[in-house]
């Protein structure tokens, strides 16, 4: 509230020093005239054209970094394409030596093994003793070629992750 | 109002409108120069961009015997193809072609010819090529070759049970046995995925809508042995060799169960050089076992007798008296050896397995009770094994129009009446398991993705009560064990069985040179753990009948799974071949 000239001030308001800086005051023929303060004190010292540059700058770092993310997004992909891709090959891998170690276990092969390398023949004579004990289980090679580990199960994506990959570029 | 800032620009705004300027100027000419200046250019660099749906295939489950064994699986490869559209680049194919040419051997020039041919399409260079070696192709990036994922099915145990487990066309699809059977197990189910390439066909990272992921195809698991299979289609391949005979066929069951342990048919296949435009493929492929009809013969002289015990009729020392032939309808029906035994028990007439008794018990049971039997033990239809192609057996009855009364008599002694392999042993099986007829199976376990099914041993009816066959398989063992000589016995162990011989059936009769030998038994006889049933196909070599023929085989077999199973047998002994 402006006073008005050759009043008094009253009691209850407070006093205010009319140095510029301190009041946001200024005298204007010697009458003190109360200044806009707070958001009118900006305004008036940010011109439009500057507000315009900043908005601008804004919006070109916020491409600067769509563009950095992008680029790391690429190369975290290129990353992923190439791990798949080894992935599947170490699947393949895995086929190909199962199937090795089947043929390896081949009856015929296992003949030829026995008789050509170890100089293994039928027996001449097979004597059955009775004993008492149990017989060892029947074991015959391979009970499976190979045993597949389970696989961890993937964690489900926290509420943010989500969130951001909902947003179109950042998939 | 006064302050102390400018209020005009000053050089600092100027600078930073200028470099906003620019940036975005720079910008609009680069969108221009890709828009409109060049606009052509990259229009043809789209054109060669592959983006749609590209498959994923799911590779083959395996086929497994009983002990996890893979009798079939399958392999990753390649297929390698010329992009025809990316050749027509000439300057950029001809070094493909000599790089391609080089690195498989093959003629520059032809490849040259072949992916130059045509503007579009790819076309194949090489199907199934090795995994790692197409790796290596692919590292060297030749312009417009492109590689595609493929399999290969691979069978480790060679030919072993290859009419069972059956054989996959070139798109990896079964074409007959349990490939066939359970394709739909073992295929799985590809998976898709949108891919963007790039202009030589990579893959353009992160571009990938994966739309659904292969699943892997199921695996089968057999009841087969190979071990045992092994020594079957072994032991099978000699006994045609030894008598001169042009087929046969060979079932190991467990009879208390009806797994089927092992099923061999000869001739067979090679699977791992098929060639599918063989004229007498069929013959080769056929699993005989379950789709060959024959007249069982003697072998069903079991049924006969078990059906007249069941009912009260007889028991064991049951006689009547056997002159050698006997008249039905105006036809003499006389014994395999045209002689007459007199007075003979029911034991001694399993034993010398006598036509003129069959009649006898067959007239006693009737014409109603004994075909009412027959389809009690699984006769008059397929066994149901969960095989593609089984045939169901078949004779007539009294409400048949060509039913006549002398067909009692012959069926009694299984002449006149067809079935297949699997359906008399599985009936037979009867026996050995308290009465209760089983239902055959060769799958056990189907494994695919989250899911174990089990397929567990099937009762199906209860045919004739646990007494009746107990004695049955008494007499079985008399029919092996009483003689001074039989040539199923095996040294040790005690074993159960009939012979069987038929005159081979032609359309104008029989064909009296030609004979089907068979032996059906178990062992051991006093706790079945295996029943085999031998059926060997028109032997030529001198000897012809059952017990010449298929008892043999079925003692060598069967003395070859007593020791793989290790069954101790009956006696301490040593066995001295």
């Amino acid at each position: 509230m402006a006073a008005l000239p050759g009043a008094r001030r009253p009691a209850s308001q407070p006093r205010v020093s009319v140095g510029p800086a301190a009041s946001g005051a200024v005298r204007d023929r010697g009458i003190p005239r109360a200044l806009p303060t707070g958001w009118g004190v900006i305004r008036k010292r940010i011109s439009r054209l500057m507000v315009i540059s900043m908005l601008l700058l804004s919006i070109a770092a916020v491409g600067l970094v769509q563009v950095l993310q992008t680029t790391r997004v690429a190369e975290v992909g290129y990353q992923l394409r190439a791990l798949e891709v080894e992935r599947q090959s170490l699947d393949a891998s895995i086929r190909i030596l199962e199937a090795q170690i089947a043929q390896v276990s081949n009856l015929e092969r296992l003949r030829l093994q026995a008789v050509t390398r170890l100089g293994m023949v039928p027996p001449e004579t097979t004597m059955r003793i009775a004993v008492q004990a149990q017989a060892p289980a029947n074991q015959p090679l391979p009970r499976r070629y190979v045993h597949l580990p389970a696989r961890e199960p993937v964690p489900e994506p926290a509420w943010w992750e989500k969130l951001i990959g909902s947003v179109p570029g950042f998939q | 109002m006064s302050t102390n800032r400018p209020d005009h620009l000053t050089w600092r705004h100027w600078v930073l409108a200028l470099l906003t300027l620019g940036a975005i100027g720079a910008v609009m000419v680069r969108l221009y120069e890709v828009q409109i200046v060049n606009h052509e250019d990259y229009l043809e660099q789209a054109a060669i961009t592959r983006q749609g749906a590209s498959t994923l295939p799911a590779s083959r489950g395996a086929i497994l015997d009983a002990t996890g064994y893979p009798l079939a699986t399958s392999v990753d490869t390649w297929d390698i193809y010329i992009d025809r559209f990316l050749w027509r680049d000439r300057d950029l194919a001809r070094p493909a072609a000599d790089g391609l040419a080089e690195f498989m051997g093959l003629d520059a020039d032809a490849l040259w010819t072949l992916g130059t041919s045509g503007d579009n399409g790819d076309v194949v260079v090489s199907r199934t090529m090795e995994y790692g070696r197409g790796l290596l192709l692919n590292e060297q990036e030749l312009w417009g070759v492109r590689l595609l994922p493929s399999s290969r099915r691979v069978y480790p145990e060679g030919d072993l049970a290859a009419q069972l487990v059956g054989y996959v066309g070139l798109e990896g699809g079964g074409l007959w046995g349990v490939e066939s059977d359970f394709d739909h197990v073992l295929r799985g189910r590809d998976g898709w995925a949108s891919i963007e390439r790039d202009a030589i066909g990579r893959p353009i990272a992160f571009t990938q809508q994966r739309a659904r992921d292969p699943i892997a195809g199921g695996e089968v698991r057999l009841t087969i042995d190979r071990f045992i299979q092994a020594m079957v289609e072994r032991t099978l391949t000699q006994a045609l060799e030894r008598y001169e005979a042009t087929s046969g066929s060979i079932v190991v069951m467990n009879p208390r169960t009806g797994a089927v342990l092992a099923m061999a048919s000869q001739p067979s296949i090679t699977l791992g050089a098929m060639d599918l435009d063989t004229p007498d493929l069929a013959d080769l492929i056929r699993n005989r076992a379950i789709t060959d009809l024959y007249e069982p013969g003697s072998v069903l002289k079991t049924l006969t007798t078990a059906i007249a015990l069941d009912l009260g009729l007889i028991s064991p020392e049951s006689t009547y008296v056997d002159e050698g032939a006997v008249d039905v309808g105006g036809y003499t029906i006389r014994n395999w050896d045209l002689r007459a035994y007199g007075p003979v028990t029911v034991r001694e007439y399993l034993q010398a397995s006598l036509n003129t008794g069959s009649v006898w018990l067959g007239e006693k049971i009737g014409a109603e009770q004994f075909y009412d039997y027959l389809g009690r033990f699984g006769l008059d239809e397929p066994t149901h094994v969960g095989l593609a192609g089984e045939a169901e057996g078949t004779f007539r009855t009294p409400s048949d129009p060509n039913w006549y009364p002398v067909d009692l008599a012959t069926n009694s002694y299984g002449q006149g009446l067809a079935v297949t392999p699997i359906e008399m042993l599985t009936a037979v099986n009867v026996f050995a398991n308290g009465g209760v007829l089983m239902r055959p199976y060769v799958v056990s376990q189907i494994v695919t993705a989250g899911d174990v099914r089990t397929i567990e041993p099937v009762r199906v009816r209860e045919v004739v009560s646990a007494a009746t066959a107990d004695t049955m398989l008494k007499l079985m063992r008399d029919v092996v064990e009483g003689p001074d000589w039989h040539g199923a016995r095996v040294r040790g162990y005690e074993v159960a069985g009939k012979t069987g011989t038929t005159l081979v059936s032609i359309p104008t009769g029989y064909d009296i040179d030609t004979t089907i030998a068979t032996f059906a038994g178990f062992i051991p006889a006093h706790n079945p753990q295996v029943s085999i049933l031998v059926k060997i196909d028109q032997p030529s070599g001198g000897l012809n009948l059952g017990g010449q023929v298929a008892a043999p085989v079925f003692a060598d077999l069967a003395a070859q799974i007593m020791a793989y199973l290790r069954v101790p047998p009956s006696h301490p002994m040593v066995v001295q071949p």
